[in-house]
């Protein structure tokens, strides 16, 4: 049985909250049909929303019996659209209450025999419905053997994002958790079940990874093609000098370090560049990128919005000036829907440009651990909030510029001039690529 | 961008099966079967026209695969783009160019 996530955006989701909320002149509730598109790996699903068709006021039926009730107009229209689109479809309708809802009887009489019959529109495409409440939502994917199944994940993506869990045990805080424990009580739920990705296993990344461990994040995957060099050993931290002369993989290292933390931590290994394996990258919730170049941050970035998969970029550079050397240094937090490197301004087609005369030449920036950590470690506490919310921060923008000179980490500049919304990587394009005949 | 629907048409001429894609502010115009100039092998590949600026050149033609059997050119075998990776060229040309020209210049350089 495939893992199996549904995602959706926070700003597409408000918007139907919105639609949704409406009162009707006879229905008790509105209803209305997620546009999706499936993802499908080699062990995994994922369901991407990219587009809401809510049901026209004149398409209920009168009928006191039931919340809602939507006449074969609604159907039919919204079944055109799925042909006309090759998408999936999701029946969308809101439980106004705080908590996981559930499905009513009348829910299940009314929608499971509507979505079942829709499904046969499309074999390579998933349907099902998702009821949304105040605060969480359950999601239910039709499937022939099976019948409806719940999402084993259900992700909003925004700041914060809102995780649901179909398997939500509660787990007593262990020892570990004892100080942590203003997480929230899902914290070690989403510790045990998300997967997180670090791009790039050296300054950066292995301090990304050895905090990873420490929180108690259980699934680390780690995408480095390298190996250890003698070079690397003023940053990259749980390295050992023998692995100079071993040549270790900078995986290996990882794998290493963080079980010496965390034992019970899976760490995935892909020694190579994540392009050769991007069916792993797509496993990541969250991907911590922490890559050399330009065109390495937005060929990730690129593949990231794919995916729905929020991007944490950091990375640094020491400078020559005048009479003496400037560290400087970003972090950014790419998610999708919401500004990316481009339109914040921190990737360009001059910095592209600039870069590709100088291709071959890269290699040897200087680098220092102590500004690694301190990116890493910021990265890692926006991540960490990002994903559980504990600071109640909401619809957070993060740009920071970093000054390693002075030691100080502030918003950028550029922030203010910069769109909530992204322009480039559009929500009609996520999901495996699709082209429009000429 | 904007092309007309001439030059679009010249486009199909070499490439009846023209589809376009757009990502992360690019339009690609993608031609799922190209035919190189005699010589190359392999002989049809799939490509990607990026008529705009793109990794630091004016304009990029992404094949899928290197070519072999043409003369040597600077290969980056290092590109991702709309969810596949791509092989590229180092190759310069000038700006405003029109689409069929963009492509004639990238395939001469296999030539």
């Amino acid at each position: 049985m495939k893992d199996v996530k549904f995602k959706i955006t926070k700003s597409l989701k408000n918007k139907i909250k919105r639609d949704l909320e409406r009162t009707h002149e006879h229905a008790f509730e509105r209803v209305g049909f997620l546009l999706t598109r499936l993802y499908e790996g080699n062990d995994q699903k994922i369901i991407l929303a990219y587009d809401y068709r809510p049901v026209l006021d004149e398409d209920y039926i009168e009928d006191r019996s039931v919340g809602a009730r939507i006449n074969s107009d609604a159907i039919r229209a919204i079944m055109q659209i799925s042909l006309s689109e090759n998408c999936g479809l999701f029946h969308v309708h809101l439980h106004e209450h705080s908590g996981k809802p559930s499905e009513s009887l009348s829910d299940e009489e009314g929608i499971h025999p509507l979505m079942t019959s829709i499904s046969r529109l499309n074999s390579k495409e998933d349907f099902g419905y998702l009821i949304l409440s105040d605060d969480s939502a359950i999601c239910r994917i039709y499937d022939e053997e099976q019948g409806f199944f719940e999402a084993d994940i259900y992700a909003e993506i925004g700041y914060p994002m809102n995780i649901v869990l179909a398997d939500n045990i509660f787990v007593k805080p262990n020892e570990r958790q004892k100080r942590q424990t203003f997480l929230g009580e899902n914290s070690v739920n989403v510790f045990q079940q998300i997967n997180i990705g670090i791009i790039g296993y050296g300054g950066g990344g292995s301090h990304i990874g050895q905090q990873l461990s420490h929180i108690g994040f259980k699934n680390i995957f780690v995408f480095d093609d390298d190996s250890f060099e003698e070079s690397n050993i003023n940053r990259l931290v749980g390295a050992k000098y023998s692995d100079v002369k071993n040549e270790t993989k900078k995986t290996e290292i990882a794998e290493r370090h963080i079980k010496s933390v965390l034992p019970t931590a899976n760490v995935i290994k892909v020694p190579k560049r994540w392009q050769e394996e991007p069916e792993t990258l797509h496993k990541c919730d969250i991907v911590i990128g922490c890559v050399d170049s330009f065109i390495e941050r937005e060929q990730l970035e690129a593949e990231a919005r794919r995916y729905l998969i929020p991007l944490i970029d950091i990375g640094m550079d020491i400078y020559k000036t005048k009479n003496s050397y400037s560290i400087s240094g970003q972090l950014i937090l790419s998610l999708p829907s919401a500004f990316c490197m481009k339109c914040c301004g921190f990737i360009t087609e001059t910095k592209l440009a600039t870069e590709a005369k100088k291709y071959g030449d890269v290699g040897g920036n200087p680098q220092v651990v102590w500004s690694n950590g301190v990116l890493a470690s910021n990265a890692v506490g926006i991540m960490v909030d990002l994903l559980l919310g504990w600071s109640a921060l909401k619809d957070r923008r993060v740009y920071m510029s970093y000054d390693g000179t002075r030691g100080l980490l502030k918003e950028h500049t550029r922030l203010l001039a910069t769109p909530d919304e992204c322009s480039h990587y559009l929500l009609k394009e996520i999901g495996p690529v699709r082209f429009d005949n000429l | 961008m904007d092309f007309s629907q001439a030059e679009i048409n010249d486009l199909k001429k070499v490439a009846p099966d023209l589809k376009t894609v757009q990502e992360g502010g690019y339009t690609y115009f993608y031609i799922e079967k190209l035919q190189l100039p005699e010589g190359c092998s392999p002989v049809v590949v799939e490509a990607l026209l990026c008529p705009t600026a793109h990794s630091g050149y004016p304009c990029r033609l992404f094949f899928s695969s290197k070519i072999s059997g043409c003369p040597q050119r600077n290969w980056n075998g290092k590109l991702r783009a709309i969810g596949k990776n791509w092989f590229a060229i180092s190759w310069k040309t000038k700006a405003d160019l029109s689409l069929i020209e963009m492509l004639s210049i990238h395939l001469k350089a296999l030539q």
